[in-house]
C-alpha cells in the first residue's frame, strides 16, 4: 500500500527546526527535528495515491532514506494503517471505531488483529442498571459481536430516570430481554446470550465451559465490594481480565479498577489494601444504623461511569492498548468536577495472586 | 414545633458513636466532620427517628419510655435540624408534582434533596426540570445523547433542531441509532425515542440546516435554556451566531460537542456576563494558537475517516448533562462554581481544565456585569 497520512494527523511547523505531529484523537504531540522543508513537503505527498518511488524521483531524495522516514512515521501512528479497508469486518458500520483505534497500532496488520480481537471477544456484563445498560450498548455499538447479559431483574418505572434502552412499554419486562432487543437493533448479527439470573457467589460455575474474554461487573447488591470479589475470584481462576463497574456514594462517584489476572492488582489485593486504610477501632467506634435509609442516584452521573467503563472495555479487548485503571481507583466528584486517581499496588502477601496465593500463575 | 412533622436522618450523612459519649457525623456530600457530646437520651431519641413517625410519636416515645420531656425533645431536633443531621420529610400536601412523577423521579428527587437541603426542594428542583424548555442544536452523537438524557430526567419540554439523516456509521456514535432508522431524519427517529422514553414528555422538531440568513432568534426566545452541538457548516459557526442571540436575551446555554480535535471535550456551561461567552473562547484560542497552523492535509476524503467511540460521546454527553441539569434545577449557585471547557483523555483518563478567563474587551459580553446589564 501507499504511504497515506493518518486523517486524524495534523502537520504543524512550529518553528524554522521543528516539525510537530498532532494526532487530534488522542491529543499527542511528535516533534521531529528537520533541517529544512523538505521533509514537510515530502509528508504532503502521502495522500495515499503515489508510491515511495514516485515520491523519491519527484523529490531527488534516496528511497532508502525516504523509506527509513516512513517506517519511522508507521511506528509513531502518524502514517494511516487501516487501507487496505476490506480487510476490515463491517468497515463501513465501524469506520469510525476502526480509524481511532488506529491510532495505538504500529502497523495494518496490527490493527486488523485488534479490531479481529475487538470483534471476536465474549463480554460478560453482569448487572444491567445505572451503569451495566449502558455498557452493554456501547460495547454493541463498538463492534463486540458477542454480548452476554446477566440480571433477573425486570424493568420499573424507577429505572427509566438512569438506565439506557427501557421505555414505558417495557414495564414489568426483564432487563435481558429488552436489552436483547435493543442490542440487535444496532446489529441484528450480534450474538447476545441471556442470563436472566441475579449474581450470587455460585452463579458463575454456569459459564465454565464458556470462552469469556472480559467481564464487566456492575452488580451492587448485596454490595459493590462483595460481587466484586465473587466476580474476581472467578475470573482470577479462569485468568478474564475483569473491570469493576462503579458505584457511587452521592456526591462522589468510584472509578472502578481493572484487572488482569497475573499482571496486575486483583481485587483482593485492593480490598487488603482498603480494609487496612479504612481500619477503625471497632470495639469504641460503632456506626449507628438507620433505618429506611434512601439512595438517590443521578442519571449523567453513572452513564459517565459507563463511558469510562466502556473505553477501558475497548482497550482490554483490543489486546493491545493499555488500559489506564490497573492498579488504581478513582472518583469523580460532582461538586468541583474532577477526577482523583488512588494508586494500588499488587501484593506479595495476597491470597490470590501473591507469592504463595492460588492463583498465582507466575 | 410542627406536631405532625415527620423528620428523618439525612441520608448523606453517616453517624458514628464513639465511646458512647461522643456522635460524630460525617458529612459525606462536603466532607465535613462533626463531633458532639451526646447523653442516651439523645442516642435513643436518634434510633427512633425513622422517616416515618411524627414529633409527637416521638415526644409519646420519648416520654414514656425514656422519661424525657417533650420541651427537651424539641429542643434536641432543633439542634440536630441547625447541624443538619436530620430534615423533614416531604408530604406532598402542597401538590408541586403529581404522585406518580415523585415515584417515577424518587432516587433523582432523593439526589438533589441532599444537594439542597430539604426533600420539599427536591421536589421543586425536579419540577423546574419539568417546566424547562431546552433547545437543542444538533442531534448527532452528543446531541442526540444529551436529548435523551435531559428526557430521562425529567426535563418536560424540549425541541429538536437538526437537518441531516440517520446513516450506517452512526451505528458507533449515536445511542438512539436504530438500524431501521437508516436513511430517516434524526429529528424524526429521535423525537420517537425520547417519547417512548416519557410519553409526556413534548417534544417539537425542526428539520432544518442552519444557514446565514436562518432566523432562530425568536426560537431561542421561546427557551429557558440552549445547547449547541451543530458542527455543519462547522461549530464555530453556529456557537457563536446562536451565543450572541443567547448573550443579548440573558439566556444560559451549552456549547457541547462537536469538535473534532477533541473528542471527548466536556464543553461549556455560557452564563452570559458571568462565564466567558462563545467570543471569549474565540479570542483565547486566538491567542494561545498564534503561529500554529497546520497544513492542509493532503488525504481528500480524511473527513470520512474520523475516529470516534461512543463512550467518548457518551463521557461528552454525561458531562454536560451534569452541568446543565445543576444549573437548570439549581442544585448548586453555577455562577460560583462554573468550569470552563476541559478535555478528556481516552489514553490516560485523565481530566484537565483549559485556562480561559472571561474577556473583559469581548465585543459582545465585555465591559458589562450582570448587575449593570
Amino acid at each position: 500500500m501507499n504511504p497515506k497520512l493518518n486523517s486524524t494527523v495534523s502537520v504543524v511547523k512550529v518553528s524554522e527546526h521543528i516539525l510537530e505531529f498532532f494526532k487530534t484523537n488522542t491529543r499527542q504531540q511528535l516533534h521531529i527535528k528537520v533541517q529544512n522543508d523538505l521533509i514537510m513537503n515530502v509528508i504532503m505527498e502521502l495522500d495515499g495515491t503515489k508510491s515511495l518511488e514516485t515520491i523519491s524521483k519527484e523529490y531527488k531524495v534516496d528511497i532508502q532514506q525516504l523509506s527509513q522516514l516512513i517506517n519511522y512515521l508507521r511506528k509513531n501512528g502518524i502514517l494511516d494503517n487501516v487501507e487496505n479497508k476490506d480487510e476490515f469486518e463491517s468497515y463501513e458500520s465501524y469506520r469510525r471505531v476502526i480509524h481511532f483505534i488506529a491510532e495505538y497500532s504500529s502497523s495494518h496488520e496490527e490493527l486488523v488483529r485488534m479490531w479481529e480481537n475487538i470483534r471476536n471477544s465474549t463480554v460478560l456484563v453482569i448487572g444491567l442498571g445505572a451503569v451495566g445498560s449502558w455498557v452493554a450498548c456501547n460495547l454493541a455499538q463498538s463492534g463486540v459481536k458477542n454480548i452476554i447479559l446477566m440480571d433477573g431483574d425486570t424493568v420499573d418505572i424507577t429505572n427509566l430516570h438512569r438506565q439506557f434502552g427501557y421505555t414505558e412499554a417495557d414495564i414489568g419486562i426483564k432487563k435481558t430481554d429488552v436489552l436483547e432487543k435493543r442490542i440487535l437493533e444496532y446489529d441484528e448479527n450480534i450474538n447476545v446470550e441471556k442470563a436472566d439470573i441475579y449474581l450470587k457467589q455460585e452463579t458463575l460455575k454456569r459459564f465454565n465451559d464458556r470462552k469469556i474474554d472480559l467481564i464487566i461487573n456492575c452488580a451492587d447488591k448485596p454490595t459493590v465490594d462483595e460481587t466484586s470479589l465473587w466476580v474476581g475470584e472467578y475470573a482470577m481462576e479462569r485468568k478474564i481480565p475483569h473491570i469493576v463497574g462503579g458505584g457511587y456514594n452521592l456526591h462522589l462517584s468510584l472509578i472502578g479498577q481493572t484487572v488482569l489476572p497475573g499482571k496486575t492488582a486483583c481485587m483482593k489485593c485492593f480490598q487488603k489494601t482498603l480494609e487496612e486504610e479504612n481500619k477503625i477501632d471497632s470495639t469504641k467506634v460503632k456506626k449507628l444504623v438507620v433505618k429506611n435509609r434512601k439512595v438517590g442516584s443521578f442519571g449523567p452521573m453513572c452513564s459517565m461511569i459507563a463511558s469510562m467503563v466502556g473505553m477501558e472495555a475497548i482497550k482490554v479487548l483490543s489486546k493491545v492498548i493499555t488500559p489506564s485503571n490497573i492498579n488504581r481507583r478513582g472518583e469523580f466528584d460532582i461538586y468541583n468536577m474532577n477526577i482523583q486517581y488512588k494508586k494500588y499496588e499488587r501484593r506479595e502477601d495476597c491470597e490470590w495472586c501473591g507469592t504463595k496465593g492460588k492463583y498465582n500463575c507466575s | 414545633m410542627n406536631e405532625a412533622i415527620i423528620f428523618k436522618i439525612k441520608d448523606s450523612v453517616d453517624l458514628f458513636l464513639s465511646n458512647e459519649t461522643y456522635l460524630m457525623a460525617y458529612y459525606m456530600n462536603t466532607r465535613q466532620r462533626k463531633s458532639f457530646k451526646v447523653n442516651r437520651e439523645t442516642i435513643h431519641l436518634l434510633e427512633i427517628i425513622d422517616g416515618e413517625r411524627n414529633v409527637s410519636e416521638i415526644k409519646t416515645i420519648m416520654n414514656t419510655k425514656y422519661n424525657v420531656s417533650s420541651k427537651l425533645v424539641e429542643k434536641v431536633l432543633e439542634v440536630m435540624l441547625i447541624n443538619r443531621i436530620i430534615t423533614e420529610v416531604y408530604n406532598g400536601s402542597d401538590n408541586i408534582m403529581s404522585k406518580k412523577d415523585q415515584k417515577r423521579y424518587a432516587r433523582q428527587i432523593n439526589y438533589f434533596s441532599e444537594f439542597l437541603g430539604s426533600e420539599k426542594e427536591g421536589v421543586i428542583a425536579q419540577k423546574k426540570l419539568y417546566d424547562a424548555r431546552v433547545i437543542i442544536f444538533g442531534v448527532g452523537a452528543v446531541g442526540g445523547d444529551i436529548a435523551i438524557e435531559l428526557a430521562m430526567a425529567g426535563v418536560g419540554n424540549i425541541v429538536l433542531f437538526d437537518f441531516d439523516e440517520v446513516e450506517e456509521s452512526d451505528i458507533s456514535r449515536h445511542m438512539y441509532y436504530k438500524k431501521k432508522y437508516i436513511g430517516m431524519k434524526k429529528v424524526e427517529v429521535l423525537a420517537r425515542e425520547l417519547q417512548k422514553i416519557n410519553s409526556e414528555l413534548k417534544v417539537e422538531i425542526i428539520c432544518e440546516s442552519m444557514k446565514p440568513e436562518s432566523d432562530v432568534e425568536k426560537l431561542i426566545l421561546s427557551a429557558n435554556f440552549v445547547v449547541n452541538t451543530m458542527d455543519e457548516p462547522y461549530i464555530g459557526y453556529t456557537s457563536s451566531k446562536i451565543s450572541r442571540i443567547c448573550v443579548k436575551h440573558k439566556t444560559s446555554h451549552y456549547i457541547a460537542g462537536g469538535f473534532d480535535a477533541h473528542l471527548a471535550s466536556t464543553g461549556e456551561l455560557i452564563i452570559p456576563y458571568v462565564t466567558p461567552c462563545v467570543e471569549c473562547y474565540v479570542s483565547h484560542f486566538k491567542e494561545t494558537l498564534k503561529g500554529w497552523k497546520p497544513q492542509k492535509h493532503p488525504v481528500k476524503t480524511r473527513y470520512k475517516e474520523i475516529g470516534g467511540l461512543a463512550t467518548l460521546s457518551l463521557f461528552s454527553t454525561s458531562y454536560a448533562c451534569i452541568e446543565i441539569i445543576k444549573y437548570i434545577a439549581g442544585l448548586v449557585l453555577m455562577e460560583n462554581s462554573y468550569k470552563v471547557r476541559g478535555e478528556f483523555l481516552f489514553q490516560d483518563m485523565s481530566l484537565t481544565y483549559l485556562n480561559v478567563k472571561k474577556n473583559s474587551n469581548c465585543p459582545i459580553c465585555g465591559g458589562v456585569s450582570i448587575n449593570e446589564s
